[in-house]
């Protein structure tokens, strides 16, 4: 059997869960790390 | 190490494991103790799961790693995050509606049991044996740089997390890992400040990343496309992607971490703190190993980081040689060490001209001086021909020892001991777990009390935990065995992934298709590692969508569609 309370939970998902939200937060974080980690391998060769 | 050194490692230990084991006291059903019972929250499943994938090699040897060849390996977690996305997104309300207890668990009620089985008994081979490896290697460091005999480090380590994986199962794991993770963050972050305070004064932070750029250590994005190239940008982004989601989404010692949470939405937000916080980690640590690099450019290193193998070389024909070329380090040292003060000086007084040709001086005399340890390394090789001439796991460590105060060498021993421990217990816990509830509930003992299972599940973590310490203490007779389970690891993860993804993504493609893809994908990723030099990140990639193709064709040949897919669910 399914889990009931699982199931009625990802119909009820906090808000910061859908897109973009948190998901979103975490790929920007990565977007400016990358950024972060081309300007530090440009500048200091 | 000093009394001091000795009661903060030893009392960082004792409190973390008498905290888990405190906290975990009382009877424990077949949930609370394979699954943790639902009760965690977020910040305990994140820091859980980062706990888990960190093992001491993590610490010891990436800085190590950093100081020989530079930031480029910060590349190989670039994929990670968005790999948290998808699992949260498309994995773990899959998991928690079945309420499974492994990820194995889900081919079954998707495939059949032969596909269950099949990736269950990978995962307990090749765990099985790295749970071994993760205790050997930390322990092989630390016992020739501090000088503890190899045994007692192995069962140091080895046998408290027996002790409190046994007792409190799953939740035990991961209420220690959490504490053990607030130390290994918080030991990098001091680690981190002790070395730039340990710099000249007058060496900015800004000029010691200058000074470490000009000698390729800031080397963090490769643009190449080469495949051979181990870590370049689309490697760590798109190879990096896959291998994560193989991990964290299939590897059982991951899965079990965030099946913990107390809901959903926790398991979701552990798995997200996990994408957040893993790459600027791996830079922390990565920047501890070139902040050591640019610590040695003041300071006179030693030739061989590994010194009780260098010692070695003296008591054989060598020693004249070795003692010769020693002479030629400390003046290569000399004349490098003059030529970065002038290219400091330069900085300082923004002199462009002098900037750019001091950096040129900086960096033929740094040629010089790897050219003096590069003949001593063919010297090593030539009197210990046995002898490992790499020293990159033992740069940090042996760093540690030489220049840290008093308490600090401790707390850098306890956040080694606290990564191995923390990915010891994920291995032996989720390795119970597999065994009893894919294979003994499973085939075995099926209709048996929950009581049963717990004490089976103990019975099996103890086993598994004195299966790897055995494995520790003799692994120096293994090496080759080490090493083929370092690759197999990296063999059968693009394969695995490829099953999960066919079970979460293509409805139509039934057991045997998939079965069927797997062995035809996994001779593809074969036949990649042993004719060509395709770099090993690109086979995760290459194995999972080798699987999804060849499944969804055999599925669409006449005749091979049998029966709709399966929805109920076996354990």
């Amino acid at each position: 059997m399914a889990n009931e309370p699982a199931r009625r939970e990802l119909h009820t998902a906090p808000p910061f869960l859908t897109w973009p939200g948190l998901y979103g937060l975490v790929a920007g974080a990565l977007l400016a790390e990358i950024a972060l980690f081309i300007a530090l391998t440009l500048v200091y060769r | 190490m000093t009394s001091l050194d000795w009661m903060v490692l030893f009392g960082t230990l004792g409190a973390i494991v008498a905290y888990g084991v405190w906290k975990t006291r009382g009877k424990q059903d077949m949930a609370t103790y394979l699954r943790g019972g639902y009760q965690d929250r977020w910040h305990t499943v994140g820091l859980s799961v980062m706990a888990t994938q960190a093992s001491a090699v993590t610490f010891l040897s990436t800085p190590g790693q950093a100081y020989q060849d530079g930031m480029g390996f910060v590349q190989f977690y670039l994929g990670l995050p968005l790999a948290m996305i998808v699992l949260s997104i498309a994995f773990v309300p899959r998991y928690f509606r079945l309420q499974v207890y492994t990820a194995y668990e889900f081919l079954e009620s998707r495939f059949d049991r032969k596909t269950r089985q099949l990736a269950a008994l990978l995962f307990l081979l090749l765990r099985g044996l790295s749970a071994g490896i993760t205790i050997y290697a930390p322990a092989i460091i630390l016992s020739s740089l501090l000088g503890w005999p190899l045994r007692f480090t192995c069962l140091c380590m080895g046998g408290l997390v027996i002790l409190y994986t046994v007792a409190g199962g799953t939740r035990a794991v991961s209420q220690t890992q959490k504490h053990q993770m607030v130390v290994m963050l918080g030991g990098m972050v001091v680690a981190f400040v002790v070395i730039v305070m340990r710099l000249p004064a007058s060496v900015s932070l800004r000029n010691a990343f200058h000074i470490a750029g000009t000698l390729g250590k800031l080397n963090l994005i490769d643009f190449s496309a080469d495949p051979s190239r181990r870590y370049t940008l689309w490697s760590g982004l798109l190879g990096g992607f896959f291998l994560a989601m193989a991990y964290f989404g299939t590897d059982q010692s991951q899965v079990q971490r965030y099946l913990t949470g107390r809901s959903i939405t926790e398991s979701r937000l552990g798995l997200l703190f996990n994408g957040l916080l893993k790459v600027p980690m791996q830079f922390l640590v990565l920047s501890v190993g070139v902040m050591v690099f640019v610590f040695y450019q003041f300071n006179l290193p030693p030739i061989f980081f590994n010194q009780p193998e260098l010692a070695r070389v003296y008591q054989t024909p060598h020693a004249a040689h070795a003692a010769a070329l020693e002479r030629d380090h400390q003046a290569a040292f000399a004349r490098k060490r003059a030529e970065i003060e002038r290219l400091d000086a330069a900085l300082r007084r923004h002199d462009t001209e002098s900037i750019v040709a001091a950096e040129k001086s900086v960096r033929e005399s740094a040629a010089a001086f790897a050219s003096v340890r590069n003949e001593m390394q063919q010297v090593l090789a030539t009197a210990l021909p046995h002898a490992a001439t790499k020293d990159a796991d033992y740069v940090f460590l042996s760093f540690v020892i030489r220049n840290f105060p008093r308490g600090l060498v401790g707390l850098l021993l306890a956040v080694i001991f606290c990564a191995a421990m923390s990915a010891v217990a994920g291995e032996l816990s989720s390795l119970a777990s597999t065994t009893v509830v894919d294979f003994y509930r499973r085939s075995l003992c099926q209709n048996a009390s929950d009581a049963h299972y717990v004490r089976a599940a103990r019975w099996f973590t103890a086993g598994w935990g004195i299966l790897a310490l055995l494995f520790a203490i003799f692994a120096s007779l293994l090496e080759n065995l080490i090493q083929a389970v370092n690759i197999l690891g990296s063999l059968f993860y693009g394969t695995v992934l490829g099953i999960f993804a066919v079970g979460f993504f293509l409805r139509r493609v039934q057991g045997t298709a998939v079965f069927v893809a797997a062995l035809l994908s996994e001779l593809l990723v074969l036949f990649l590692f042993l004719r060509t030099n395709v770099s090993f990140l690109w086979y995760n990639v290459v194995g999972c969508a080798a699987v999804m193709l060849i499944s969804a064709t055999v599925t669409s040949w006449p005749g091979l569609r049998t029966h709709q897919p399966k929805t109920r669910r076996r354990s």
